[in-house]
């Protein structure tokens, strides 16, 4: 994900707020619980640049431990008040507009690696701890982190499991569910639970870590995970094949799909200079696969094709302050793209169409500051992905969207069980109230 | 608790006759899964025929109250589905369509009773298989595994059930059926992958959705032997330090050695301390490079040998010889136990030298069987049935390799489950918000507790601790 374009996009306190913000919470005290067990430069009122949406918190918190988080929980939950967690706020923008926000909860002071295994291939590391950071340790020991993030050096890995995060790697590695080993984890009855372990398999009682990963803050708060480490490979390249036309990428991505190629990343763009369809592959291994398997893509390409190197897969410059995730199946994620692709022929800006051909998961971003065009653009999309039967989470969109349109979109399957779900671990509603599907 | 007629014969309506079974001799199959310290008889077992019968099945258990445990093939081995005061058992064993095949896809829907193997089989010809592949995936169900969220000796490289698992159908505790999404991008919370391990107290898995994976380019399986134990170990930290990670990892100690050989006759050296089984997979192009650096780690450590598989033939059997090992045990003691626990693999030595100072000092032995890259041990303790208390003796020191693997920054269980064999340790691993946590998750899906009770927690409403029955036959 890239810097959202709503206010307050760090949790550095020494942010400048921004003032014209339309909307504050009530004005609340602190119980005084929490004033008396956390230090004063924990606390600090919201102002401007802390709000999510547009709701602005009363309350800044900075946790620094687990007992902290018990603590703020515990005591917001005596005083019913609403907690939004925070880590690198790369990921605040997904979500509906919370039901209330009283307490923005920075996990960003919680940022110590804790414990790393290199022969187990296991790591540890608080909630705050940024993904770049993380890599950046355990790159000196030949390994890695399969997740992938534009926004690396901010999005912190309590957030990207919150969210189950990850863009081109869920192609060769899966998502965070696929990684995750275990948790400390604070829930809305203020329990410390430790979820899973430190192995890779464990099946002792219910695996609590596959429920709060990507339940996006609303059954606890995160504070610290272990994952499961990657070897760095011995050698790596990304390849851009530029189609000439949609029907040869369809050619090339089947293709590709059905090879025994162990491809790390299989996506797609719609490149905005040409308006032509790009796939880009990123190839991993010894430096003879790495060569064999480039070989092979030579190949496969239908022959009109031009492959050559890149630098890094797919990243989408410029500014946008509308996102749309669509879901669709590989088997029809060029039909859908394509039919995405038809339905923005009269944007008033170009906008950006990219995505995986591996899981059939697109974005499109539009930069669009009349909210009724922007309302338009969101309503033609998700009707060309339905047309298309995609499905479509809008990521990022101004609140007078988010106000009427629930940007989860219908409710799944399961949903009175996700319900009974936020009953039990959060029976007073007050961790990221009303901000997941079905205002959960 | 005897069931009413009434019930009975609803039951019945619902599966017909060749669904039903309530004779002593019928009944008597489904007295224990692969766990056989305790049995127990259910008053009658239904096998219903597709996913509507089975929600029937539990629509009217629900509505009279009365307790229902799900069964597969029965292999497994923590005790999971053992009808300890459950009168009515549910079978998927007629539960066997394959639903649909989309390769385009990479996936594949099976009803719940297909046997896992048979998922593999379904589209070998094109290319693809399943990758999770317990030892026993002759016989084992899909329902099963993903209520086990079974392993394997693959899943090193490419994970467990709940890794390849893309959705499921199951029939919750009221007998609602309901459908679950789990594709990468599922809105809401991970139903289907918390369900993944519970082990049939949350609901009734009908049909699984599950990713198949395109058959690796080449294959090498390469042979080591080693003087013991410690030196294998060694090995098999050195092979991950290097930054390989095998397809299979698997370790067996002298004991399963002299086992498997007089078996199956591969030609392992008598005097093997231990061998690791190492298999590497992927692209022609790498495989020489990364085998070199195997065998050389494997020599570094100590190896007095290290063979590759010549050809197709001698892998199969090589194979034959891991997975069928449990059936090997036979030809050491009358009985054995399976034990599974997990350590970070970089404790192996450690918990190996636990085991044998428990071996010594319970006076029992204990052969080694390891997923090794994963840090999942299957010591298998050997003893007779018909000493006086023996059986006893080994449950007390199966307990103790278990606690002493927890202590080890490890898992009571990497694959079996708690069952009801485990559900006394539960309380060494987890504190008591995590149990109560569990117990939430628990009433959230299964509120009257009907289904499959007395299971991996300690029985909370009744207080009771399970009975044990004389300890009866062996596996
Ligand atoms: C020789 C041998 C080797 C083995 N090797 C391995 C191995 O390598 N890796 C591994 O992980 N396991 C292994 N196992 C254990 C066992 O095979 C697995 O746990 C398997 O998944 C059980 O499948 P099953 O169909 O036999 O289930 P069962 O034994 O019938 O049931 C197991 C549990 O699942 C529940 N259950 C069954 N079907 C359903 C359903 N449809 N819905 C909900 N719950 C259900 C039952 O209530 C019970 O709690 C081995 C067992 C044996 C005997």
């Amino acid at each position: 994900m890239r810097t959202p374009s709503t206010p307050g996009n760090s949790d550095n306190p020494g942010n400048a707020g921004n003032p014209g913000n339309p909307k504050l919470a009530a004005d609340i005290a602190l119980p005084s619980g929490l004033t008396a067990a956390l230090h004063p430069g924990q606390m600090r009122r919201g102002r401007g640049a802390d709000a999510i949406d547009d709701v602005t918190p009363a309350f800044v918190l900075t946790v620094r431990s687990d007992e902290d988080v018990v603590r703020v929980v515990d005591e917001a939950r005596r005083a019913e008040l609403a907690i939004v967690p925070a880590g690198g706020a790369t990921k605040l923008g997904i979500g509906n507009i919370a039901r209330a926000l009283d307490l923005r909860v920075s996990l960003g002071g919680m940022a110590s690696i804790i414990e790393h295994s290199p022969q187990d291939m296991v790591v540890t590391a608080q909630a705050g701890v940024s993904l770049a950071r993380l890599n950046l340790a355990l790159g000196k020991h030949g390994q890695r982190i399969c997740i992938d993030q534009a926004a690396d050096d901010r999005s912190t890995i309590g957030g990207i499991v919150a969210c189950n995060a990850t863009e081109s790697f869920a192609y060769g590695y899966g998502t965070p569910r696929d990684l995750v080993l275990g948790m400390s984890v604070v829930d809305g009855k203020a329990r410390l639970l430790n979820p899973g372990g430190k192995v890779v398999k464990n099946v002792s009682g219910y695996d609590l870590v596959r429920m709060f990963t990507g339940s996006y803050g609303t059954l606890g708060i995160i504070t610290s995970v272990t994952l499961r480490t990657h070897p760095i490979p011995l050698a790596e390249r990304a390849l851009a094949i530029d189609c000439n036309d949609i029907v040869e990428l369809e050619t090339l991505r089947a293709a590709l799909f059905a090879s025994h190629l162990p491809l790390a990343c299989l996506d797609f763009e719609l490149a905005r200079e040409s308006g032509g369809w790009r796939a880009i592959v990123k190839i991993e291994g010894t430096a003879g696969e790495v060569d064999y398997q480039h070989e092979c893509i030579e190949q496969i390409a239908p022959t009109r094709c031009h492959v050559f190197e890149r630098a890094v897969p797919v990243r989408v410059a410029g500014r946008s302050n509308v996102v749309l995730r669509v879901s669709s199946k590989p088997s029809a994620v060029v039909a859908t793209a394509r039919a995405i692709a038809d339905t923005i022929g009269d944007a008033t800006e170009m906008p950006a169409l990219a995505g995986r051909l591996g899981d059939g998961i697109m974005r499109v971003r539009i930069q669009e500051e009349d909210p009724r065009r922007a309302l338009n653009f969101v309503r033609r999309m998700s009707e060309a992905a339905k047309q298309a039967e995609a499905s479509v989470v809008i990521e990022r969109a101004p609140s007078e969207i988010k106000r009427i349109i629930d940007v989860w979109g219908e409710r799944p399957a399961g949903f009175a069980l996700m319900r009974r779900l936020k009953d039990a671990f959060d029976p007073q509603g007050i961790l990221s109230p009303g901000r997941f599907v079905g205002a959960l | 608790m005897t069931l009413a007629g009434q019930l009975r014969r609803r039951l019945r309506d619902v599966v017909g006759d060749e669904g039903f079974v309530d004779s002593a001799a019928g009944l008597r199959v489904y007295e224990c899964d692969g766990y056989t310290m305790e049995k127990a008889l259910p008053e009658l077992v239904v096998l219903p025929a597709n996913t509507d019968e089975l929600s029937r099945v539990v629509r009217l258990c629900h509505r009279e109250g009365v307790p229902f445990v799900p069964r597969g093939a029965g292999t497994g081995v923590s005790g999971g589905c053992l009808p300890y005061e459950i009168p009515v058992m549910i079978g998927t064993s007629r539960m066997r369509k394959i639903r649909r095949v989309d390769i385009a896809n990479r996936l594949i829907e099976v009803e719940a009773g297909v046997v896992n193997l048979e998922v593999s089989r379904q589209v070998e010809a094109a290319g693809y298989y399943y990758a999770p592949d317990p030892s026993s995936q002759s016989a084992c169900t899909i329902g099963g595994n993903v209520a086990e969220n079974s392993g394997g000796p693959h899943t090193l490289k490419y994970g467990v059930t709940v890794n390849h698992l893309l959705g499921i159908e199951m029939v919750l505790p009221d007998g609602e059926i309901v459908r679950l999404e789990r594709t990468n991008d599922i809105t809401g919370y991970d139903l289907a992958g918390v369900f993944t391990g519970s082990e049939g107290t949350l609901g009734i898995t009908t049909a699984a959705t599950l990713r198949l994976m395109p058959k690796p380019q080449a294959v090498t399986t390469l042979l080591a032997i080693f003087p013991g134990i410690v030196e294998a170990s060694r090995a098999v930290s050195a092979i991950i330090a290097a930054g390989i990670v095998p397809a299979a990892l698997e370790m067996m100690d002298a004991l399963v050695i002299e086992a498997v050989e007089a078996a199956y006759r591969f030609g392992f050296p008598p005097d093997a301390g231990a061998v690791l089984i190492i298999e590497l997979d992927g692209l022609e192009a790498g495989l020489e490079e990364l085998c070199g650096r195997v065998e050389d780690a494997c020599r570094q450590a100590a190896a007095s040998e290290v063979r590759r598989a010549a050809n197709e033939a001698e892998r199969a059997l090589l194979w034959k010889s891991r997975k069928r090992a449990f059936g090997a045990m036979g030809r050491l003691a009358p009985n054995y136990c399976t034990q599974d626990g997990v350590v970070p693999r970089s404790k192996l030595p450690q918990i190996v030298e636990a085991i044998a100072e428990i071996s010594s000092r319970y006076h029992l032995r204990i052969a080694n069987l390891m997923h090794a890259g994963d840090g999942n041990i299957h010591p298998l303790v050997l003893y007779d049935d018909s000493n006086d208390n023996e059986a006893e003796r080994v449950v007390a020191a199966g307990h103790e390799i278990l606690t002493a693997c927890v202590k080890l920054g490890g898992s009571l269980t990497g694959e079996h489950g708690i069952g009801v064999e485990k559900i006394e340790l539960m309380s060494k691993s987890f504190s008591d918000d995590d149990l109560s946590a569990m117990a939430d998750l628990r009433d959230a899906f299964n509120p009257t507790g009907l289904c499959n009770p007395h299971k991996i927690f300690p029985t909370d409403r009744a207080c009771i601790e399970i009975k044990r029955p004389r300890p009866r036959g062996g596996g």
